[in-house]
């Protein structure tokens, strides 16, 4: 098994028959419906696997069934935990998407192949991503847009960008 | 109380001003600002815009769905950054 990546965290019992209310941490609402195994925890690294029986969207959460959970005090227990799956079982993406832990990491060069720095952060922004570069001990943040990012080369962990002036003092 | 449609959308007389030398010398550059206030005008788009969010200049590539917005709705003041040292099935999508 890879590594473990959020997709929920358990807000509490919802009803008498130990279903749970579950706060989607995910793009990806709509995978809640086809889970069956899941990992719970509160750190990736002390997880219980669970098998999810039933589920469905209530307004802007989810509702959650597990095998052998069959009463509210039961599912109490799991209040406040987050809900994992490995990475292999991610949501395939589109071109030009990425998961933010995927950046994260990555080598940041120009066109002309000098280094500027390394993404340490990724901010999912109204108006466009930003990634937080950092740079000889400073921050510079550059906009996910076309017209900047050029290349995004995850095998190589490196990304081509074209600096726009007045985009770095 | 809304703004008096007599006065028109506020804008920023020198972010205007910088906009329309830009336009006119079809230079693109990245434009640093306080006005937060300014109305995003059709002029603005495909501009990209440092917006000042009270610590940091925060890139906004301004595209159509956009105008009549103001520039600070675009550059959180506060932001959650979730949750430390985890990975989540979030993803970055870049924008054309």
């Amino acid at each position: 098994m890879g590594d473990l990546c959020i997709i929920g965290k358990i807000l509490g019992p919802y009803g008498l028959k130990g279903k749970v209310c579950v706060k989607p941490i995910t793009d990806f609402v709509e995978r809640f419906k086809k889970l069956k195994r899941v990992y719970i925890g509160d750190n990736p690294i002390e997880v219980e696997e669970h098998y999810v029986v039933s589920s469905f969207l209530r307004d802007d959460d989810v509702i959650l069934q597990f095998r052998n959970v069959n009463d509210r005090t039961a599912a109490e227990s799991f209040s406040g935990k987050f809900i994992y799956i490995p990475e292999e079982e991610l949501v395939p993406l589109p071109e030009d998407s990425y998961y933010v832990h995927d950046l994260i990491g990555l080598k940041v060069c120009d066109v002309n192949g000098n280094k500027i720095g390394v993404i340490t952060d990724v901010w999912l922004l109204p108006a466009n991503d930003v990634y937080v570069v950092e740079s000889k001990g400073k921050e510079i943040l550059i906009p996910a847009i076309s017209d900047v990012v050029k290349k995004v080369d995850l095998e190589n962990k490196m990304v081509i960008i074209e600096l726009m002036e007045g985009l770095i003092d | 109380m809304a703004r008096s449609l007599k006065k028109g959308v506020y804008i920023d007389r020198k972010l205007l001003m910088k906009v329309q030398e830009m336009l006119k010398t079809g230079q693109k550059k990245v434009i640093k600002t306080w006005a937060r206030d300014c109305t995003i005008i059709p002029d603005f788009v495909g501009f990209t815009f440092a917006v000042h969010n009270g610590k940091q200049f925060i890139p906004v590539y301004i595209t159509e769905n956009m105008v009549g917005h103001k520039l600070g709705e675009f550059a959180p003041t506060r932001t959650f950054r979730g949750h430390p040292g985890t990975k989540a099935e979030k993803a970055s999508k870049m924008k054309k």
